[in-house]
C-alpha cells in the first residue's frame, strides 16, 4: 500500500466537565491536530501533563471517541470500524500508560501473552512457542512467563505490556509513558530493547512521554503539543541539536537540560492563558510575544508551516529562534 | 548541634511471601540542620522504608527491629528493645509483635509530626485524605502550627501557599477535593500541606516523579526557595541525581538496604571524582546517558539480595568476597566513605 501508515487531519476532541450534573462549557483536549507518518517512523510526542498526549495517542488507535476530524490508521478509518474493529487490533497496538492497571492481576503473565496470541496471532504455530519466542523478544527470563504481574518488577511489567503489544505482530504502536516512574538504569535498558524491536520488526511507533530524555534517546521525529494543538513537528536532530523553533519547545528544553541555570535566577509561576480568543495560545509564557511590538500574537493564532526541511511549526516569530 | 534525624545501625523487616525480609540492613546516616540531606537508590532499596519507619508511619506491620533513631534530639526508641528480639541471619526471625514497636514510635514523635517535622509523600494522589477540599486540608496543616488563625487571615495564607507551589486558577483549586487534583496538582497540594507548618525538617518522597520538565524545574525552585527563606533542612528522597545535586549539600547511596557511599553532594555526585561505588557510578551513568546519549552504559539487571554486597549479583567486579559478606564503608576522603574493597581499602 502506498501513502502514510497514519494519517490525522483536523482531530478535535472535548470532555465533559466531571461531577454529577455538572454543566457547563466542555474541555478541549485536541484543537485541530493534524500530521502523517511513515510505516517505519520512531517519533516521540511531548509535551507538559494536560497537553492532550495521552488523548492523542488513544485517538489514533480508536480507545476514544474524537468530535470532528478524521484518522486513517494502515487503511482503516478510526471514527467508522465497526466490524473491523478486529481487524484493526491486529495493526494497531497501545502500550499503555501504567502496567499495574494494564495487566490483569489474576493470569499468570504466560496465560496473558497466551490470549493476545491466540486471539490474533499466527494460527500456524502453536501458541506456547509464540508466547516464548514474544518473551524471549522483549529480554523476558521464560521463568517469569509463570508469574503473576503482581510478582514482576516495574521492569518486567513493562516488557510484559510490550509483548502483549506486539504479539498481534501490529504495523502500529502507541506506547504511552513506556519508562515513566522506574529507575533510570532499568529505563535505559527498557529504551534499548523498544530501539531493538524497532529495528528488527516493519513498525511505526509512537512514544508519548513528558521525559524528553527517553525521546532524545529514541526517536527520529519529534512531534510538541500545547494544551491541545500542534505546536512543532521536527526531526529529532534538529530539535536536538539547537533548531528547536517554538518557544514553548525551547521552555521544555531549558527544564529539561538547564535546571540549574534556571534555578540561578527567579522562577515564575504557570501563568494560565486567557480565554478562547483568536491569538497564540502561547503568548502569556512567551518572551518573543512580549517583547517588541507590531507582532500578531495577540490576535491571529499561528498556522503550524513549514519552517526547513521535514520542519513545520507554529509561531508568527519563529525566525527568531533561529538566533542562537 | 544535634543533627534533626539521626540514625544508627538500623535494621527493619516487611512481611514477604516467604517470611520476613529484612529490608534495612545496619543502615546508618545523620542529617544536620542547615545541611539538606538526600537519600539515593533505585526503587527497592529501601530509602522510602527507611524515611517512614523512622517516624513511626509504619504501625500495625513489621518494621524496625534494631538500631537507633534520633528525631530532633529526641531517642525514639529508647526503652523499646525489650518489646523484641531479633535473630539475624539469611533468614531473619523477630520473636514479638513489631507492630507495638512502630506503634510506640508512633506515639513519642506525635507531639512534633507535622509541626516540627512534616513528610511530603510519594503517591499524594492516594495519601491525601479524601473526605475534605483543598481550602480545609491546608487550613488544617497552617493551624497546627499557628491554632488561633481563622477567617480572612486564614484564607490569605492558605491562598499564599498555594500560589508558592506554582498552582494557577487557585479560586478553583481550593474547591476540589483530592481525587479531583490530577497529579502534578496532587503533588503540589502535598508539598504545600507539607511546608505550611513551616517545619525544621521537611522528609520529600520522590517530590519530581512523575512530573513534566517545566513543573519539576517548579518544584525544585519551591523546595531551594524554601530551604533558603524558612530555614528547613530537607531530607530528600529520591533517584533523581540531578534533583539530589541541586538541592542537597549530604548524600547517602542506598542499595539492597545498606548505605554504600556517603559524603558531600559535591563529591558522591560528580562523575569525575573517584572513587566510587560501582551502584553510584552507575546511578550515574544512566543519568549522563539521559543528558547526553551516546553508547548504552553496562546496567546490569537487579538481581536478588545475597548475603553480601547488595549489588556483588550485578557488579562486573564482584569477587568471592563480595558474596560473602558485606563490606563495610571505608573512608575514601574526608567525609566521604565508600564500601567498596575493591574501590577502597
Amino acid at each position: 500500500m502506498s501513502g502514510p501508515l497514519v494519517q490525522v487531519d483536523g482531530l478535535c476532541k472535548s470532555f465533559r466537565p466531571p461531577g454529577f450534573l455538572a454543566g457547563g462549557s466542555r474541555t478541549p483536549a485536541l484543537r485541530g491536530v493534524g500530521f502523517t507518518l511513515g510505516g517505519r517512523e520512531l517519533v516521540g510526542l511531548v509535551g507538559e501533563s494536560g497537553s492532550g498526549k495521552t488523548t492523542l495517542g488513544r485517538c489514533l488507535l480508536g480507545l476514544t471517541a474524537f468530535d470532528r476530524g478524521t484518522v486513517r490508521v494502515a487503511g482503516f478509518r478510526v471514527d467508522r470500524l465497526g466490524r473491523a474493529r478486529r481487524a484493526f487490533a491486529r495493526e494497531a497496538q497501545m502500550v499503555f500508560q501504567n502496567p499495574y492497571a494494564a495487566l490483569d492481576p489474576a493470569f499468570r503473565v504466560r496465560t496473558i501473552l497466551g490470549e493476545a496470541v491466540r486471539v490474533h496471532g499466527d494460527r500456524d504455530e502453536p501458541t506456547a512457542r509464540q508466547v516464548e519466542r514474544l518473551a524471549d523478544l522483549v529480554q523476558l527470563p521464560r521463568g517469569r512467563l509463570d508469574e503473576f504481574p503482581g510478582r514482576l518488577s516495574g521492569g518486567e511489567r513493562r516488557r510484559v505490556a510490550f509483548a502483549r503489544a506486539l504479539a498481534t505482530r501490529p504495523r502500529f504502536v502507541v506506547a504511552d509513558e513506556p519508562v515513566a516512574g522506574i529507575d533510570p538504569p532499568v529505563q535505559v535498558q527498557l529504551l534499548e530493547l523498544v530501539r531493538r524491536i524497532h529495528a528488527a520488526r516493519p513498525l511505526c511507533l509512537v512514544l508519548i512521554s513528558h521525559d524528553l530524555g527517553a525521546v532524545r534517546a529514541l526517536a527520529e521525529r519529534v512531534l510538541v503539543l500545547y494544551r491541545g494543538r500542534l505546536v512543532e513537528d521536527a526531526p529529532a536532530t534538529a530539535f536536538f541539536g539547537g533548531r528547536a523553533l517554538h518557544p514553548y519547545s525551547r521552555e521544555l528544553l531549558r527544564s529539561a537540560y538547564d535546571a540549574p541555570e534556571i534555578l540561578a535566577g527567579p522562577v515564575g509561576g504557570v501563568r494560565r492563558p486567557a480565554g478562547r480568543d483568536q491569538g497564540c495560545p502561547y503568548r502569556h509564557r512567551c518572551g518573543r510575544a512580549t517583547g517588541s511590538g507590531g507582532a500578531p500574537c495577540a490576535t491571529i493564532r499561528p498556522a503550524l508551516d513549514p519552517c526547513g526541511p521535514g520542519h513545520r511549526v507554529a509561531c508568527h516569530r519563529w525566525e527568531e529562534g533561529e538566533q542562537p | 548541634m544535634t543533627p534533626l534525624l539521626e540514625v544508627r545501625d538500623l535494621v527493619g523487616c516487611l512481611e514477604g511471601a516467604g517470611g520476613l525480609t529484612r529490608v534495612l540492613d545496619r543502615a546508618a546516616l545523620s542529617v544536620r540542620a542547615g545541611r539538606s540531606f538526600a537519600l539515593l537508590g533505585e526503587s527497592g532499596s529501601g530509602k522510602t522504608f527507611l524515611a517512614q519507619a523512622c517516624l513511626g508511619l509504619h504501625p500495625g506491620r513489621p518494621g524496625l527491629v534494631a538500631g537507633s533513631v534520633c528525631v530532633l534530639g529526641t531517642d525514639v526508641l529508647a526503652g523499646l528493645e525489650t518489646l523484641v528480639r531479633y535473630e539475624p541471619g539469611p533468614s531473619p526471625r523477630v520473636s514479638k509483635d513489631v507492630g507495638r514497636w512502630d506503634r510506640a514510635v508512633a506515639r513519642r514523635l506525635a507531639p512534633v509530626l507535622g509541626t516540627e517535622v512534616t513528610v511530603a509523600p510519594q503517591d499524594p494522589a492516594t495519601a491525601l485524605p479524601p473526605f475534605y477540599p483543598v481550602a480545609r486540608l491546608l487550613g488544617a496543616a497552617l493551624k497546627a502550627r499557628d491554632p488561633d488563625l481563622s477567617g480572612a487571615a486564614l484564607h490569605g495564607r492558605v491562598r499564599a501557599w498555594l500560589e508558592r507551589v506554582h498552582m494557577y486558577d487557585v479560586d478553583a483549586v481550593l474547591r476540589l477535593y483530592p481525587h479531583e487534583l490530577s497529579g502534578g496538582m496532587a503533588q503540589r497540594v502535598a508539598l504545600a500541606l507539607a511546608l505550611a507548618p513551616g517545619p525544621r525538617l521537611l522528609v520529600a518522597d520522590e517530590p519530581t516523579t512523575g512530573l513534566d520538565a517545566t513543573l519539576r524545574v517548579q518544584i525544585l525552585a519551591t523546595l531551594r526557595g524554601a530551604v533558603r527563606d524558612q530555614g528547613l533542612t530537607l531530607l530528600l528522597i529520591t533517584h533523581d541525581v540531578e534533583a539530589a545535586r541541586l538541592l542537597a549539600q549530604d548524600v547517602a547511596v542506598l542499595c539492597a538496604g545498606r548505605v554504600v557511599e556517603e559524603g558531600p553532594a559535591a563529591r558522591v555526585l560528580d562523575p569525575a571524582v573517584a572513587p566510587k561505588h560501582p551502584y553510584t557510578a552507575m546511578l550515574l551513568a544512566a543519568e549522563q546517558w539521559f543528558r547526553a546519549g551516546g553508547p548504552v552504559p553496562a546496567l546490569p539487571s537487579a538481581g536478588p539480595f545475597g548475603a553480601g554486597c547488595g549489588f556483588s549479583a550485578r557488579c562486573p567486579e564482584a569477587t568471592a568476597a563480595c558474596i560473602g559478606a558485606a563490606p563495610g564503608l571505608a573512608q575514601a576522603a574526608p567525609g566521604h566513605r565508600v564500601a567498596c574493597p575493591g574501590r577502597v581499602r
